[in-house]
């Protein structure tokens, strides 16, 4: 019997594999953070190396995430410029549709600037928060956690040791898909890393829901925010919606 | 302090003033409690392991007959979520096994009755972890929800069983919500058999089918293999062989489908009467998997645990297990883990038996 068990475990025994080779990635490509991300769409480009891009991109990740029901840290260090913004979508196809959406916008004339996040799925933006404590003129750190197994997806933002949104009990839809990429208008990004994370057992201060804004259909509220997008449209009940194309 | 919680807390109070009334009512009524503490280290620094121990569970379960056919069982759990305890109904149903003949009937919310792990409480498994397969098909613990199952004994030569049920569907998995009406309730059946297997005192093979289709259309089948082998002498396992094998496919609305693929095996030797030796091996894989250039990417998700297990009884449980995990696309590893876990589990009061 005990022979039958080694056996067994010689079987099981895992081998080691050769260092990281390339994606293959094409000439549409930008090698950039240490992967390769595909280019969708490119406005007025200034800069464009491996450790930084600025201008107006929507670029995805040439690497996939491990499945659509996966859970996954984002690590972004980004500055926006005057009326700039940064999305994160995550979980989406590969056109970067059909994911879950996290913005950072900044508005807001010179010496009154403001930085607002919203959240978005699908079917538009869902929740809005006024990010009071992050100065948008400076360099941006953020960690964003988004765990799709869960229903809704569960999304966590964080700057430094600060929590600054937990979606639990207020989250909305998930990602379908199994992409995750960056669509930014006016700004510089210095690094862009993904990690999967395992699931829900995390730990995570609450964060300061003064400025949250949650998005309900048939419901007129009052959004601490100015809308600066060239293009953003309206749903049915004529709230806002916000193209991240 | 929300309902469950002080549900729970006064169930606690309640009925461990009763543990030794209930020896003398000839209610029948059985109460007991469990509990799973797990530590995780990590052994690399981007090792997925939290740091810390935890108590991961703790459960109290009450069961008794109702009349002269029913049985009834009620269990809360505390699970840990979001650096809190939460506890919550773990299961609640009423079941007979002499209404219908050859029969067992539940009614309720329960484990739904596919795979091996899904119908055990972690507390009762034989690792740590649950499989990336269980996980991911199943949620940490197991797939969870309310209906009617149905299982039927075949009247053969030898044992088979039939099980049949279908659930509300209204989440699968871990949810945050109440979920929406789906547009096919969580349904499953599972065929198992007892037989032989190479001189094993006892061997039990189930086949497994699943579905459900969510309120945005979103279709999800799996269909899996469940096998367990054990070989005693007297109270002593000597060997203990224990897979499952799963496959799913996932297709939402206007998106292609996603198809997965996992397994684990588990195979754990009897050094002595008290102490075990198992190799927990682990293995997943995404089907559909491309780039964003639409190439294949071949991928696998593996691990390998070796386990050591300590049984004083079939009451405690004190387990240390090494866990090496490697991610491949292409061949090429893209992620490891490294880390010890430290387990005790314990269960007090009177238990129902323990299934084969």
């Amino acid at each position: 019997m005990k022979k039958l068990f080694a056996f067994v475990c010689i079987l099981l025994l895992v081998a080691c594999g050769d260092p990281k080779k390339d994606s293959g990635a094409g000439s549409n490509t930008q090698r950039f953070s240490g992967r390769d991300f595909l280019v969708l769409n490119q406005g007025t480009v200034l800069e464009s190396t491996e450790q930084t891009l600025n201008g107006t991109m929507d670029i995805v990740s040439v690497e996939p995430l491990k499945s659509k029901q996966s859970n996954n840290s984002f690590s972004l260090e980004f500055s926006l410029k005057e009326n700039g913004s940064l999305t994160l979508v995550a979980n989406s196809d590969n056109k970067l549709e059909n994911g879950m959406n996290i913005q950072f916008q900044r508005s807001g004339l010179p010496g009154n600037e403001k930085l607002t996040m919203y959240l978005a799925n699908s079917d538009g933006v869902y929740s809005t928060k006024l990010l009071k404590f992050i100065n948008p003129t400076k360099s941006i750190q953020v960690q964003i956690e988004v765990h799709n197994s869960e229903k809704p997806a569960h999304i966590i933002v964080s700057e430094g040791n600060h929590s600054v949104y937990n979606s639990l009990g207020k989250g909305r839809g998930n990602g379908n898909g199994n992409f995750w990429g960056l669509s930014f208008k006016n700004a510089i990004v210095n690094s862009a890393e993904q990690s999967e994370v395992q699931g829900h057992n995390h730990s995570h201060g609450h964060s300061d829901d003064e400025d949250d804004h949650d998005h309900n259909h048939g419901h007129d509220h009052h959004h601490d925010h100015d809308h600066s997008h060239d293009d953003h449209e309206h749903d049915e009940h004529g709230n806002c919606k916000h193209d991240h194309k | 302090m929300n309902l469950f919680r002080s549900a729970f807390i006064a169930a606690i109070a309640l009925f461990s003033t009763h543990v030794s009334a209930q020896q003398l009512d000839g209610s029948g009524l059985k109460f007991s409690a469990a509990a799973d503490i797990v530590g995780s280290y990590k052994t690399r620094n981007d090792s997925t392991a939290t740091d810390k121990t935890e108590v991961r569970e703790a459960e109290i379960l009450l069961t008794a007959p109702i009349d002269h056919r029913f049985e009834g069982l009620i269990s809360f759990a505390s699970h840990r979520e979001a650096g809190e305890s939460k506890a919550e109904l773990h299961e609640a149903f009423i079941k007979t096994s002499n209404l219908v003949p050859r029969s067992n009937i539940r009614f309720g919310q329960f484990f739904l009755g596919v795979g091996r792990l899904n119908r055990f409480h972690r507390h009762e498994w034989n690792f740590i972890t649950a499989p990336k397969v269980q996980r991911t098909f199943f949620d940490e613990e197991g797939a969870l929800d309310t209906g009617l199952e149905y299982t039927y004994i075949m009247p053969l030569p030898f044992y088979m069983d039939v099980t049949a049920g279908v659930t509300n569907g209204y989440t699968y998995g871990h949810s945050h919500d109440e979920g929406e009406k789906p547009r096919q309730p969580t349904h499953y059946v599972r065929t198992s058999v007892f037989h032989p297997f190479f001189w094993a005192t006892g061997a039990q093979t189930g086949l497994n089918y699943l579905g459900r289709t969510s309120s945005d259309n979103t279709k999800m089948n799996m269909v899996g293999l469940d096998f367990l082998a054990k070989w005693k002498e007297g109270s002593m396992t000597h060997f203990l062989l224990q897979s499952e094998i799963w496959a799913r496919r996932v297709k939402a609305p206007k998106v292609d489908h996603e198809d997965n693929f996992g397994l684990y095996l588990f195979p754990q030797v009897g050094i002595t009467e008290e102490v075990y030796f198992g190799m927990l091996y682990d293995f997943f894989t995404n089907l559909s998997l491309k780039n964003a250039l639409d190439k294949k990417v071949n991928n696998s998700q593996q691990a390998i645990s070796p386990t050591l297990t300590y049984k004083a009884s079939e009451f405690s449980t004190l387990r240390v297990a090494y866990t090496f995990g490697m991610d491949k696309q292409d061949s090429v590893p893209t992620k490891y883990d490294s880390k010890v876990e430290f387990q005790a589990t314990f269960i007090i009061g009177a238990h129902p038996a323990h299934e084969f």
